[in-house]
Protein backbone atom coordinates (compact mmCIF):
# COMPACT_ATOMS: atom_id res chain seq x y z
CA UNK A 1 0.00 0.00 0.00
CA UNK A 2 2.71 2.49 -0.83
CA UNK A 3 0.97 4.27 -3.61
CA UNK A 4 1.60 1.61 -6.19
CA UNK A 5 -1.43 -0.24 -7.45
CA UNK A 6 -0.66 -3.58 -8.89
CA UNK A 7 -2.85 -5.01 -11.54
CA UNK A 8 -4.36 -7.51 -9.16
CA UNK A 9 -5.33 -4.70 -6.76
CA UNK A 10 -7.10 -2.95 -9.58
CA UNK A 11 -8.91 -6.09 -10.53
CA UNK A 12 -9.95 -6.68 -6.96
CA UNK A 13 -11.21 -3.13 -6.67
CA UNK A 14 -13.17 -3.40 -9.85
CA UNK A 15 -14.60 -6.72 -8.80
CA UNK A 16 -15.63 -5.33 -5.43
CA UNK A 17 -17.32 -2.33 -7.00
CA UNK A 18 -19.05 -4.54 -9.51
CA UNK A 19 -20.27 -6.74 -6.65
CA UNK A 20 -21.60 -3.72 -4.79
CA UNK A 21 -23.41 -2.43 -7.85
CA UNK A 22 -24.80 -5.84 -8.46
CA UNK A 23 -25.97 -6.23 -4.89
CA UNK A 24 -27.65 -2.87 -4.97
CA UNK A 25 -29.41 -3.61 -8.22
CA UNK A 26 -30.52 -6.95 -6.78
CA UNK A 27 -32.07 -5.13 -3.83
CA UNK A 28 -33.88 -2.78 -6.15
CA UNK A 29 -35.22 -5.70 -8.17
CA UNK A 30 -36.35 -7.45 -5.01
CA UNK A 31 -38.37 -4.37 -4.04
CA UNK A 32 -39.54 -3.36 -7.47
CA UNK A 33 -40.82 -6.67 -8.77
CA UNK A 34 -43.24 -7.49 -5.91
CA UNK A 35 -44.52 -3.91 -6.01
CA UNK A 36 -45.09 -4.20 -9.75
CA UNK A 37 -46.97 -7.47 -9.27
CA UNK A 38 -49.15 -5.88 -6.61
CA UNK A 39 -49.98 -2.90 -8.81
CA UNK A 40 -50.73 -5.18 -11.75
CA UNK A 41 -53.02 -7.27 -9.56
CA UNK A 42 -54.82 -4.20 -8.23
CA UNK A 43 -55.31 -2.71 -11.69
CA UNK A 44 -56.59 -5.99 -13.13
CA UNK A 45 -58.98 -6.41 -10.20
CA UNK A 46 -60.22 -2.87 -10.67
CA UNK A 47 -60.71 -3.30 -14.42
CA UNK A 48 -62.51 -6.62 -14.02
CA UNK A 49 -64.96 -5.39 -11.42
CA UNK A 50 -65.54 -1.74 -12.25
CA UNK A 51 -68.34 -2.48 -14.69
CA UNK A 52 -69.72 -5.53 -12.95
CA UNK A 53 -73.26 -5.35 -11.68
CA UNK A 54 -72.57 -7.70 -8.77
CA UNK A 55 -73.36 -6.21 -5.40
CA UNK A 56 -71.11 -8.52 -3.45
CA UNK A 57 -67.92 -8.31 -5.53
CA UNK A 58 -66.20 -5.01 -4.79
CA UNK A 59 -63.56 -3.18 -6.76
CA UNK A 60 -60.05 -2.89 -5.40
CA UNK A 61 -60.57 0.68 -4.28
CA UNK A 62 -63.82 -0.22 -2.54
CA UNK A 63 -61.99 -2.94 -0.63
CA UNK A 64 -59.22 -0.59 0.45
CA UNK A 65 -61.77 2.04 1.44
CA UNK A 66 -63.59 -0.67 3.40
CA UNK A 67 -60.41 -1.59 5.20
CA UNK A 68 -59.85 2.04 6.12
CA UNK A 69 -63.41 2.38 7.38
CA UNK A 70 -63.19 -0.79 9.45
CA UNK A 71 -59.89 0.11 11.02
CA UNK A 72 -60.14 3.84 11.60
CA UNK A 73 -63.74 5.01 11.21
CA UNK A 74 -66.03 2.34 12.58
CA UNK A 75 -63.29 0.53 14.43
CA UNK A 76 -65.34 -2.63 14.90
CA UNK A 77 -62.66 -4.71 13.23
CA UNK A 78 -60.47 -4.31 16.32
CA UNK A 79 -63.29 -5.46 18.53
CA UNK A 80 -64.06 -8.45 16.34
CA UNK A 81 -60.42 -9.46 16.05
CA UNK A 82 -60.04 -9.13 19.81
CA UNK A 83 -63.01 -11.37 20.40
CA UNK A 84 -61.87 -14.02 17.92
CA UNK A 85 -58.32 -13.91 19.17
CA UNK A 86 -59.37 -14.80 22.72
CA UNK A 87 -59.95 -18.35 21.52
CA UNK A 88 -56.74 -18.23 19.52
CA UNK A 89 -54.57 -17.16 22.47
CA UNK A 90 -56.11 -19.51 25.03
CA UNK A 91 -56.22 -22.48 22.66
CA UNK A 92 -52.65 -21.89 21.51
CA UNK A 93 -51.30 -21.69 25.06
CA UNK A 94 -53.09 -24.89 26.05
CA UNK A 95 -51.76 -26.61 22.94
CA UNK A 96 -48.21 -25.60 23.81
CA UNK A 97 -48.64 -26.83 27.38
CA UNK A 98 -49.91 -30.19 26.12
CA UNK A 99 -47.82 -30.57 22.98
CA UNK A 100 -44.29 -29.82 24.16
CA UNK A 101 -44.18 -32.13 27.25
CA UNK A 102 -45.99 -34.87 25.37
CA UNK A 103 -43.57 -34.68 22.44
CA UNK A 104 -40.55 -34.79 24.76
CA UNK A 105 -41.98 -37.74 26.68
CA UNK A 106 -42.60 -39.62 23.44
CA UNK A 107 -39.01 -39.10 22.39
CA UNK A 108 -37.77 -40.44 25.75
CA UNK A 109 -40.10 -43.42 26.16
CA UNK A 110 -40.37 -45.79 23.24
CA UNK A 111 -43.44 -47.57 24.61
CA UNK A 112 -45.33 -44.29 24.88
CA UNK A 113 -44.48 -43.47 21.30
CA UNK A 114 -45.68 -46.87 20.12
CA UNK A 115 -48.90 -46.60 22.09
CA UNK A 116 -49.60 -43.12 20.75
CA UNK A 117 -48.46 -43.84 17.20
CA UNK A 118 -51.83 -44.93 15.70
CA UNK A 119 -53.49 -41.87 17.18
CA UNK A 120 -50.83 -39.36 16.15
CA UNK A 121 -50.94 -40.79 12.66
CA UNK A 122 -54.72 -40.49 12.56
CA UNK A 123 -54.77 -36.98 13.97
CA UNK A 124 -52.23 -35.85 11.39
CA UNK A 125 -53.98 -37.41 8.42
CA UNK A 126 -57.52 -36.53 9.35
CA UNK A 127 -59.27 -33.22 8.80
CA UNK A 128 -60.21 -31.77 12.18
CA UNK A 129 -63.33 -29.95 11.00
CA UNK A 130 -65.76 -32.94 11.22
CA UNK A 131 -65.18 -33.02 14.97
CA UNK A 132 -66.59 -29.50 15.33
CA UNK A 133 -70.24 -30.64 15.72
CA UNK A 134 -69.19 -33.04 18.49
CA UNK A 135 -67.23 -30.32 20.27
CA UNK A 136 -70.31 -28.13 20.06
CA UNK A 137 -72.41 -30.88 21.65
CA UNK A 138 -69.87 -31.28 24.42
CA UNK A 139 -69.00 -27.67 25.18
CA UNK A 140 -71.86 -25.57 23.85
CA UNK A 141 -71.60 -22.52 21.67
CA UNK A 142 -69.38 -20.35 23.82
CA UNK A 143 -65.72 -19.55 24.18
CA UNK A 144 -64.94 -23.03 25.57
CA UNK A 145 -65.92 -24.69 22.30
CA UNK A 146 -63.80 -22.35 20.25
CA UNK A 147 -60.81 -22.90 22.52
CA UNK A 148 -61.19 -26.68 22.26
CA UNK A 149 -61.39 -26.46 18.48
CA UNK A 150 -58.17 -24.44 18.36
CA UNK A 151 -56.50 -27.03 20.60
CA UNK A 152 -57.70 -29.90 18.39
CA UNK A 153 -56.28 -28.16 15.35
CA UNK A 154 -52.96 -27.32 16.96
CA UNK A 155 -51.50 -29.56 19.64
CA UNK A 156 -50.56 -32.53 17.46
CA UNK A 157 -48.32 -30.40 15.25
CA UNK A 158 -46.46 -29.04 18.25
CA UNK A 159 -46.17 -32.57 19.65
CA UNK A 160 -44.64 -34.19 16.61
CA UNK A 161 -42.23 -31.34 15.91
CA UNK A 162 -41.04 -31.47 19.50
CA UNK A 163 -40.70 -35.24 19.22
CA UNK A 164 -38.70 -34.91 16.02
CA UNK A 165 -36.37 -32.41 17.67
CA UNK A 166 -35.90 -34.40 20.85
CA UNK A 167 -35.24 -37.54 18.82
CA UNK A 168 -32.49 -35.73 17.00
CA UNK A 169 -30.70 -34.94 20.25
CA UNK A 170 -27.46 -36.86 20.23
CA UNK A 171 -28.02 -40.17 22.00
CA UNK A 172 -24.45 -40.24 23.26
CA UNK A 173 -25.04 -36.98 25.15
CA UNK A 174 -27.91 -38.59 27.01
CA UNK A 175 -25.81 -41.69 27.65
CA UNK A 176 -23.02 -39.56 29.01
CA UNK A 177 -25.33 -37.58 31.27
CA UNK A 178 -26.70 -40.87 32.57
CA UNK A 179 -23.28 -42.33 33.23
CA UNK A 180 -22.38 -39.21 35.19
CA UNK A 181 -25.37 -39.94 37.37
CA UNK A 182 -27.90 -37.44 36.00
CA UNK A 183 -31.47 -38.01 37.07
CA UNK A 184 -34.27 -38.18 34.50
CA UNK A 185 -35.29 -34.63 35.46
CA UNK A 186 -31.73 -33.43 34.92
CA UNK A 187 -31.53 -35.17 31.56
CA UNK A 188 -34.67 -33.35 30.46
CA UNK A 189 -33.56 -30.02 31.80
CA UNK A 190 -29.93 -30.05 30.70
CA UNK A 191 -29.86 -32.20 27.57
CA UNK A 192 -33.22 -32.97 26.04
CA UNK A 193 -34.93 -29.58 26.14
CA UNK A 194 -31.92 -27.46 25.10
CA UNK A 195 -31.24 -29.84 22.23
CA UNK A 196 -34.81 -29.80 21.05
CA UNK A 197 -35.29 -26.02 21.18
CA UNK A 198 -34.91 -25.31 17.45
CA UNK A 199 -37.45 -27.98 16.53
CA UNK A 200 -39.78 -26.87 19.32
CA UNK A 201 -39.66 -23.33 17.93
CA UNK A 202 -40.52 -24.63 14.47
CA UNK A 203 -43.36 -26.58 16.03
CA UNK A 204 -44.59 -23.46 17.77
CA UNK A 205 -44.62 -21.57 14.49
CA UNK A 206 -46.41 -24.29 12.56
CA UNK A 207 -48.73 -24.70 15.52
CA UNK A 208 -49.57 -21.01 15.44
CA UNK A 209 -50.52 -21.30 11.79
CA UNK A 210 -52.77 -24.22 12.63
CA UNK A 211 -54.25 -22.36 15.58
CA UNK A 212 -55.24 -19.46 13.34
CA UNK A 213 -56.84 -21.93 10.95
CA UNK A 214 -58.71 -23.46 13.88
CA UNK A 215 -59.87 -20.07 15.07
CA UNK A 216 -61.26 -19.25 11.63
CA UNK A 217 -62.88 -22.68 11.28
CA UNK A 218 -64.57 -22.24 14.65
CA UNK A 219 -65.86 -18.84 13.56
CA UNK A 220 -67.15 -19.97 10.18
CA UNK A 221 -68.32 -23.52 10.90
CA UNK A 222 -69.53 -23.43 14.47
CA UNK A 223 -70.80 -20.13 15.68
CA UNK A 224 -70.24 -16.69 14.34
CA UNK A 225 -68.62 -14.43 16.88
CA UNK A 226 -66.07 -11.74 16.27
CA UNK A 227 -64.73 -12.08 12.75
CA UNK A 228 -67.28 -14.69 11.73
CA UNK A 229 -70.02 -12.36 12.85
CA UNK A 230 -68.66 -9.49 10.79
CA UNK A 231 -68.33 -11.69 7.70
CA UNK A 232 -71.93 -12.89 7.98
CA UNK A 233 -73.21 -9.39 8.64
CA UNK A 234 -71.45 -7.88 5.64
CA UNK A 235 -72.51 -10.73 3.40
CA UNK A 236 -76.13 -10.32 4.38
CA UNK A 237 -75.96 -6.56 3.86
CA UNK A 238 -74.19 -6.94 0.46
CA UNK A 239 -71.29 -4.86 1.76
CA UNK A 240 -68.76 -6.42 -0.61
CA UNK A 241 -66.03 -3.91 0.19
CA UNK A 242 -66.27 -4.49 3.91
CA UNK A 243 -66.53 -8.27 3.46
CA UNK A 244 -63.35 -8.48 1.39
CA UNK A 245 -61.62 -6.03 3.71
CA UNK A 246 -62.37 -8.24 6.73
CA UNK A 247 -60.94 -11.30 4.97
CA UNK A 248 -57.90 -9.23 4.03
CA UNK A 249 -57.44 -8.09 7.63
CA UNK A 250 -57.59 -11.65 9.03
CA UNK A 251 -55.09 -12.83 6.42
CA UNK A 252 -52.83 -9.88 7.21
CA UNK A 253 -52.94 -10.63 10.93
CA UNK A 254 -51.87 -14.21 10.24
CA UNK A 255 -48.98 -13.12 8.04
CA UNK A 256 -47.75 -10.62 10.63
CA UNK A 257 -47.97 -13.12 13.51
CA UNK A 258 -46.16 -15.82 11.57
CA UNK A 259 -43.47 -13.44 10.36
CA UNK A 260 -42.92 -12.51 14.01
CA UNK A 261 -42.62 -16.18 14.97
CA UNK A 262 -40.13 -16.77 12.18
CA UNK A 263 -38.03 -13.83 13.31
CA UNK A 264 -38.12 -15.17 16.87
CA UNK A 265 -37.05 -18.57 15.63
CA UNK A 266 -34.12 -17.12 13.73
CA UNK A 267 -33.03 -15.08 16.72
CA UNK A 268 -33.23 -17.88 19.27
CA UNK A 269 -31.96 -20.69 17.08
CA UNK A 270 -30.02 -19.06 14.28
CA UNK A 271 -29.00 -21.23 11.42
CA UNK A 272 -31.09 -24.19 12.42
CA UNK A 273 -34.22 -23.88 10.37
CA UNK A 274 -36.02 -27.12 10.75
CA UNK A 275 -37.88 -26.66 7.51
CA UNK A 276 -34.98 -28.54 6.11
CA UNK A 277 -36.33 -30.75 3.43
CA UNK A 278 -33.15 -32.64 2.89
CA UNK A 279 -33.41 -34.12 6.36
CA UNK A 280 -37.17 -34.31 6.25
CA UNK A 281 -37.28 -33.45 9.93
CA UNK A 282 -39.75 -30.79 10.82
CA UNK A 283 -40.90 -30.37 7.27
CA UNK A 284 -42.51 -33.77 7.09
CA UNK A 285 -43.89 -32.97 10.49
CA UNK A 286 -45.50 -29.84 9.16
CA UNK A 287 -47.65 -31.92 6.85
CA UNK A 288 -50.96 -30.33 7.46
CA UNK B 1 -39.72 -45.14 13.32
CA UNK B 2 -39.94 -48.39 11.44
CA UNK B 3 -37.52 -46.94 8.97
CA UNK B 4 -35.05 -46.26 11.69
CA UNK B 5 -35.21 -49.84 12.86
CA UNK B 6 -34.89 -51.13 9.36
CA UNK B 7 -31.78 -49.03 8.95
CA UNK B 8 -30.32 -50.25 12.21
CA UNK B 9 -30.96 -53.83 11.21
CA UNK B 10 -29.59 -53.34 7.74
CA UNK B 11 -26.39 -52.07 9.31
CA UNK B 12 -26.15 -55.06 11.62
CA UNK B 13 -26.63 -57.62 8.87
CA UNK B 14 -23.54 -58.69 6.96
CA UNK B 15 -23.46 -57.38 3.44
CA UNK B 16 -24.49 -59.58 0.60
CA UNK B 17 -26.84 -61.72 2.63
CA UNK B 18 -30.16 -60.92 1.08
CA UNK B 19 -33.45 -61.93 2.50
CA UNK B 20 -36.98 -61.08 1.44
CA UNK B 21 -38.01 -57.74 2.89
CA UNK B 22 -40.67 -59.15 5.17
CA UNK B 23 -38.18 -61.48 6.83
CA UNK B 24 -35.64 -58.82 7.66
CA UNK B 25 -35.83 -57.81 11.29
CA UNK B 26 -39.25 -59.35 11.55
CA UNK B 27 -39.02 -59.53 15.32
CA UNK B 28 -38.60 -55.79 15.79
CA UNK B 29 -41.46 -55.11 13.44
CA UNK B 30 -43.70 -57.53 15.27
CA UNK B 31 -43.16 -56.01 18.69
CA UNK B 32 -43.73 -52.50 17.43
CA UNK B 33 -46.79 -53.36 15.38
CA UNK B 34 -48.17 -55.46 18.19
CA UNK B 35 -47.93 -52.55 20.62
CA UNK B 36 -49.60 -50.26 18.11
CA UNK B 37 -52.37 -52.72 17.32
CA UNK B 38 -52.95 -53.33 21.03
CA UNK B 39 -53.07 -49.60 21.62
CA UNK B 40 -55.64 -49.17 18.89
CA UNK B 41 -57.75 -52.09 20.12
CA UNK B 42 -57.47 -50.83 23.69
CA UNK B 43 -58.61 -47.41 22.59
CA UNK B 44 -61.65 -48.84 20.84
CA UNK B 45 -62.61 -50.97 23.84
CA UNK B 46 -62.18 -48.01 26.17
CA UNK B 47 -64.34 -45.93 23.85
CA UNK B 48 -67.05 -48.63 23.88
CA UNK B 49 -67.02 -48.95 27.68
CA UNK B 50 -66.92 -45.20 28.32
CA UNK B 51 -69.66 -44.71 25.75
CA UNK B 52 -72.02 -47.04 27.62
CA UNK B 53 -70.98 -45.96 31.10
CA UNK B 54 -71.01 -42.19 30.70
CA UNK B 55 -73.88 -42.12 28.19
CA UNK B 56 -72.78 -38.68 26.99
CA UNK B 57 -74.71 -37.37 24.01
CA UNK B 58 -71.50 -36.54 22.16
CA UNK B 59 -69.72 -39.83 22.88
CA UNK B 60 -71.85 -42.70 21.63
CA UNK B 61 -70.26 -46.15 22.02
CA UNK B 62 -68.24 -47.42 19.08
CA UNK B 63 -70.78 -50.14 18.28
CA UNK B 64 -73.48 -47.52 17.77
CA UNK B 65 -71.18 -45.61 15.46
CA UNK B 66 -70.64 -48.76 13.41
CA UNK B 67 -74.41 -49.36 13.25
CA UNK B 68 -74.88 -45.80 12.04
CA UNK B 69 -72.14 -46.33 9.49
CA UNK B 70 -73.77 -49.48 8.10
CA UNK B 71 -77.09 -47.70 7.94
CA UNK B 72 -75.60 -44.71 6.10
CA UNK B 73 -73.90 -47.04 3.63
CA UNK B 74 -77.13 -49.04 3.13
CA UNK B 75 -79.32 -46.04 2.36
CA UNK B 76 -76.75 -44.82 -0.13
CA UNK B 77 -76.17 -41.45 1.47
CA UNK B 78 -72.46 -42.00 1.93
CA UNK B 79 -71.83 -43.32 -1.56
CA UNK B 80 -73.66 -40.48 -3.32
CA UNK B 81 -71.93 -37.79 -1.28
CA UNK B 82 -68.57 -39.51 -1.38
CA UNK B 83 -68.71 -39.39 -5.17
CA UNK B 84 -69.52 -35.67 -5.07
CA UNK B 85 -66.64 -35.06 -2.68
CA UNK B 86 -64.13 -37.11 -4.63
CA UNK B 87 -65.07 -35.44 -7.89
CA UNK B 88 -64.38 -31.97 -6.55
CA UNK B 89 -61.24 -33.30 -4.84
CA UNK B 90 -59.97 -34.67 -8.16
CA UNK B 91 -60.66 -31.42 -10.04
CA UNK B 92 -59.22 -29.27 -7.27
CA UNK B 93 -56.14 -31.41 -6.86
CA UNK B 94 -55.40 -31.60 -10.57
CA UNK B 95 -55.73 -27.82 -10.93
CA UNK B 96 -53.42 -27.35 -7.94
CA UNK B 97 -50.95 -29.86 -9.32
CA UNK B 98 -50.74 -28.26 -12.77
CA UNK B 99 -50.60 -24.69 -11.49
CA UNK B 100 -48.30 -25.65 -8.63
CA UNK B 101 -45.79 -27.48 -10.81
CA UNK B 102 -45.70 -24.82 -13.53
CA UNK B 103 -45.39 -21.86 -11.18
CA UNK B 104 -43.03 -23.76 -8.88
CA UNK B 105 -40.70 -24.71 -11.72
CA UNK B 106 -40.69 -21.12 -13.00
CA UNK B 107 -39.93 -19.86 -9.50
CA UNK B 108 -37.17 -22.40 -9.09
CA UNK B 109 -35.57 -21.70 -12.45
CA UNK B 110 -35.84 -17.92 -12.69
CA UNK B 111 -34.75 -15.69 -9.87
CA UNK B 112 -36.84 -12.78 -11.13
CA UNK B 113 -40.04 -14.80 -10.95
CA UNK B 114 -39.14 -15.84 -7.42
CA UNK B 115 -38.50 -12.22 -6.44
CA UNK B 116 -41.74 -11.08 -8.01
CA UNK B 117 -44.21 -13.54 -6.52
CA UNK B 118 -42.27 -15.38 -3.80
CA UNK B 119 -43.49 -13.26 -0.92
CA UNK B 120 -47.12 -13.50 -2.04
CA UNK B 121 -46.96 -17.28 -2.37
CA UNK B 122 -45.42 -17.55 1.09
CA UNK B 123 -47.95 -15.17 2.57
CA UNK B 124 -50.86 -17.08 1.04
CA UNK B 125 -49.42 -20.35 2.29
CA UNK B 126 -49.56 -19.07 5.83
CA UNK B 127 -52.90 -17.28 5.79
CA UNK B 128 -55.85 -19.23 7.20
CA UNK B 129 -57.47 -21.00 4.27
CA UNK B 130 -61.10 -21.06 5.23
CA UNK B 131 -61.33 -17.30 5.70
CA UNK B 132 -61.27 -17.02 1.91
CA UNK B 133 -64.37 -19.18 1.61
CA UNK B 134 -66.75 -16.19 1.84
CA UNK B 135 -64.87 -14.59 -1.05
CA UNK B 136 -65.09 -17.76 -3.15
CA UNK B 137 -68.74 -17.95 -2.25
CA UNK B 138 -69.25 -14.39 -3.47
CA UNK B 139 -67.50 -15.25 -6.73
CA UNK B 140 -68.95 -18.68 -7.49
CA UNK B 141 -72.11 -18.88 -5.35
CA UNK B 142 -73.37 -22.41 -4.73
CA UNK B 143 -71.67 -23.98 -7.74
CA UNK B 144 -69.03 -26.68 -7.45
CA UNK B 145 -66.36 -24.09 -8.10
CA UNK B 146 -66.66 -22.64 -4.61
CA UNK B 147 -65.62 -25.95 -3.08
CA UNK B 148 -62.98 -26.53 -5.73
CA UNK B 149 -61.54 -23.06 -5.08
CA UNK B 150 -61.28 -23.84 -1.37
CA UNK B 151 -59.42 -27.06 -2.20
CA UNK B 152 -57.05 -25.18 -4.50
CA UNK B 153 -56.41 -22.54 -1.81
CA UNK B 154 -55.48 -25.31 0.63
CA UNK B 155 -53.30 -27.20 -1.84
CA UNK B 156 -51.60 -25.11 -4.47
CA UNK B 157 -49.21 -22.99 -2.42
CA UNK B 158 -47.46 -25.85 -0.66
CA UNK B 159 -46.95 -27.53 -4.04
CA UNK B 160 -45.54 -24.32 -5.55
CA UNK B 161 -43.08 -23.80 -2.73
CA UNK B 162 -41.90 -27.39 -2.54
CA UNK B 163 -41.54 -27.58 -6.32
CA UNK B 164 -39.44 -24.42 -6.38
CA UNK B 165 -37.25 -25.79 -3.58
CA UNK B 166 -36.96 -29.11 -5.39
CA UNK B 167 -35.85 -27.48 -8.64
CA UNK B 168 -33.38 -25.25 -6.82
CA UNK B 169 -31.91 -28.18 -4.94
CA UNK B 170 -30.63 -29.90 -8.08
CA UNK B 171 -26.91 -30.51 -7.84
CA UNK B 172 -25.08 -27.62 -9.58
CA UNK B 173 -22.29 -30.00 -10.58
CA UNK B 174 -24.73 -32.08 -12.57
CA UNK B 175 -26.07 -28.99 -14.29
CA UNK B 176 -22.53 -27.83 -15.04
CA UNK B 177 -21.64 -31.17 -16.55
CA UNK B 178 -24.76 -31.28 -18.69
CA UNK B 179 -23.98 -27.79 -19.93
CA UNK B 180 -20.38 -28.59 -20.70
CA UNK B 181 -21.49 -31.56 -22.73
CA UNK B 182 -23.60 -29.18 -24.77
CA UNK B 183 -27.06 -29.99 -23.51
CA UNK B 184 -29.77 -27.54 -24.52
CA UNK B 185 -31.98 -25.84 -21.94
CA UNK B 186 -34.82 -28.21 -22.69
CA UNK B 187 -32.56 -31.21 -22.38
CA UNK B 188 -31.14 -30.02 -19.08
CA UNK B 189 -34.63 -29.53 -17.77
CA UNK B 190 -35.93 -32.92 -18.89
CA UNK B 191 -32.85 -35.04 -18.31
CA UNK B 192 -31.23 -33.44 -15.28
CA UNK B 193 -33.47 -31.07 -13.35
CA UNK B 194 -36.65 -33.10 -13.43
CA UNK B 195 -35.15 -36.45 -12.37
CA UNK B 196 -32.96 -34.78 -9.75
CA UNK B 197 -35.90 -33.08 -8.12
CA UNK B 198 -38.57 -35.81 -8.22
CA UNK B 199 -37.96 -36.97 -4.65
CA UNK B 200 -38.49 -33.52 -3.17
CA UNK B 201 -41.25 -32.83 -5.67
CA UNK B 202 -43.25 -35.71 -4.32
CA UNK B 203 -42.79 -34.48 -0.78
CA UNK B 204 -44.73 -31.39 -1.84
CA UNK B 205 -47.35 -33.40 -3.69
CA UNK B 206 -47.89 -35.61 -0.65
CA UNK B 207 -48.35 -32.61 1.61
CA UNK B 208 -50.64 -31.12 -1.02
CA UNK B 209 -52.86 -34.19 -1.08
CA UNK B 210 -53.22 -34.17 2.70
CA UNK B 211 -54.25 -30.54 2.54
CA UNK B 212 -56.58 -31.13 -0.39
CA UNK B 213 -58.62 -33.65 1.62
CA UNK B 214 -58.83 -31.17 4.47
CA UNK B 215 -59.87 -28.42 2.11
CA UNK B 216 -62.51 -30.66 0.59
CA UNK B 217 -64.15 -31.45 3.93
CA UNK B 218 -63.85 -27.96 5.37
CA UNK B 219 -65.16 -26.32 2.21
CA UNK B 220 -68.12 -28.66 2.13
CA UNK B 221 -68.85 -27.98 5.76
CA UNK B 222 -68.81 -24.28 5.03
CA UNK B 223 -71.23 -24.62 2.11
CA UNK B 224 -73.20 -27.16 4.23
CA UNK B 225 -74.99 -28.45 1.18
CA UNK B 226 -73.27 -31.36 -0.52
CA UNK B 227 -70.55 -33.93 -0.05
CA UNK B 228 -69.34 -35.67 3.08
CA UNK B 229 -68.76 -32.33 4.80
CA UNK B 230 -72.32 -31.31 4.00
CA UNK B 231 -73.56 -34.55 5.58
CA UNK B 232 -71.49 -33.86 8.69
CA UNK B 233 -73.09 -30.44 9.03
CA UNK B 234 -76.56 -31.89 8.44
CA UNK B 235 -76.27 -34.53 11.17
CA UNK B 236 -74.30 -32.19 13.40
CA UNK B 237 -77.17 -29.75 13.41
CA UNK B 238 -79.47 -32.65 14.37
CA UNK B 239 -77.12 -33.49 17.28
CA UNK B 240 -76.70 -36.99 15.86
CA UNK B 241 -73.25 -37.82 17.24
CA UNK B 242 -73.23 -41.45 16.02
CA UNK B 243 -73.67 -40.41 12.43
CA UNK B 244 -71.15 -37.58 12.71
CA UNK B 245 -68.60 -40.04 14.07
CA UNK B 246 -69.48 -42.60 11.40
CA UNK B 247 -68.84 -39.93 8.77
CA UNK B 248 -65.61 -38.98 10.51
CA UNK B 249 -64.47 -42.59 10.14
CA UNK B 250 -65.27 -42.49 6.42
CA UNK B 251 -63.37 -39.21 6.07
CA UNK B 252 -60.40 -40.68 7.93
CA UNK B 253 -60.38 -43.63 5.53
CA UNK B 254 -60.58 -41.31 2.53
CA UNK B 255 -57.64 -39.31 3.90
CA UNK B 256 -55.55 -42.43 4.51
CA UNK B 257 -56.37 -43.95 1.11
CA UNK B 258 -55.49 -40.72 -0.69
CA UNK B 259 -52.22 -40.54 1.24
CA UNK B 260 -51.40 -44.13 0.32
CA UNK B 261 -52.28 -43.42 -3.31
CA UNK B 262 -49.78 -40.57 -3.55
CA UNK B 263 -47.19 -42.60 -1.70
CA UNK B 264 -47.53 -45.48 -4.17
CA UNK B 265 -47.10 -43.09 -7.07
CA UNK B 266 -44.09 -41.64 -5.28
CA UNK B 267 -42.49 -45.06 -4.79
CA UNK B 268 -43.02 -46.00 -8.40
CA UNK B 269 -41.49 -42.84 -9.75
CA UNK B 270 -38.59 -42.51 -7.35
CA UNK B 271 -37.66 -46.16 -6.95
CA UNK B 272 -34.21 -45.49 -8.35
CA UNK B 273 -33.46 -43.06 -5.52
CA UNK B 274 -33.52 -45.65 -2.73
Amino acid sequence: MNGIFTESDMNENCAATAMLVKQRSEKIWALLLPAAVFILFAVLWQLCTINSASLIIPTFTQTMAGLYTLLFVRGDLWLALGQSDQALVLGYLISVLIGVPFGLAMARAKWLEDVAEPYTHMLLAMPTAPLIPLIMMAFGLGLASRVVIVVMFTFIYITINTRAGARNVDKSLIEMAKSFGASEAQIWHRVLIPGAVPAILTGLRIGLGRAINGMVAAELLLVASGIGNLLLEFRAAFEGGLLFATVFAVALQAVVLLAFMRALEQKLAPGVMYDNKSTGVGWAASAE
Amino acid sequence: MTQRNALACAAARPRGVRQPTWLRCSRVFKVEYAVQALSLAGGLILWEILGWMLALPWLPPFSKVLTALVELIRNGEILANLMMSLRSLAVGFIISLVVGLVVGVLMGLYKRVDQAIGIYVNALLFTPHLVFAPIFFALFHLSDWTRIAVIVKYTVFIIIIDTATAVRSADPLLLEMARSFGATKGQIFRRVLLPASTVLLFAGIRLGMGRAVKGMITGEMFIAFVGLGGLVQKYGSQFDASRVLALTLVILIVALVMGAFVQTADRRMTRWAD
